[in-house]
């Protein structure tokens, strides 16, 4: 999942590049979308924090 | 573009990539494989330097410096949690030291500098719509670079993680050890 992230920010800047803004934008939004959603997933344990 | 606003998006998407780099260093020189948040907070740098391989390309907008500020406020939360798990004092640490700083704290502080440097940028002003914009030989040199690191880290990620989740401590290479 996290190789398919950098390979969509990758393919963004690509397109981009290539000229293409709103897909270049679009791929942007649903790596960012993802990555999201990965980091999510990824910070449900419990902090051990005590104040 | 005015010239100090495009040479300080070059310096950014340089930067970024040193970034990229440095941490490249640390996982092949030093053997230390990153962690689920450290991957993640690769991927917000690489974010955020879409933001600034966008300006070299099209000129700067105001749209991409709001993309480098989400993708920048992504990054300080995955680094931010990061700090959160190893700051009472016993918890730990994840990785090597930078002079007294892990790099999950480097991370949130390069990502503050960067909604920071992002601030200044849009008080220096934007293009007005429509002005044409031809990326020189150092821009295409420079975002050349990044891309290719971003695509060098979804190879090694893959073969660090392989298709679906990194262990939390990782110690080998998925690929490798099938």
């Amino acid at each position: 999942m996290s190789s398919l992230l950098f390979l969509l920010t990758a393919v963004a800047m690509i397109i981009g590049w290539a000229g293409r803004w709103r897909l270049a934008v679009g791929v942007f939004v649903v790596a960012f979308l993802l990555s999201l959603a990965w980091l999510n997933h990824h910070i449900t344990d419990p902090l051990a924090l005590g104040f | 573009m005015p010239r100090l606003v495009e040479f300080a998006n070059l310096l950014a998407v340089l930067g970024l990539g040193i970034v990229l780099l440095a941490a490249y260093g640390f996982q092949f020189a030093l053997g230390e494989l990153p962690c689920p948040l450290c991957t993640l907070q690769r991927i917000a740098f690489a974010l955020t330097a879409f933001g600034f391989v966008m300006n070299l390309r099209f000129g700067a907008k105001p749209a991409h410096y709001g993309l480098i500020i989400l993708a920048a406020l992504f990054g300080m939360t995955a680094s931010g949690r990061q700090v959160m798990l190893h700051i009472v004092p016993g918890s730990g640490a994840y990785g090597s030291a930078v002079l007294g700083l892990h790099f999950y704290s480097w991370a949130f502080i390069l990502f503050g500098l960067l909604v920071l440097g992002v601030a200044v940028l849009l008080l220096m002003g934007v293009p007005a719509a429509g002005t044409r914009h031809q990326p020189g030989v150092p821009a295409t040199a420079a975002a050349f670079l990044v891309i290719a690191l971003v695509l060098a880290n979804a190879v090694t990620t893959f073969v660090q993680c392989g298709p679906i989740e990194c262990p939390d401590d990782p110690t080998s290479y998925w690929l490798f050890s099938r």
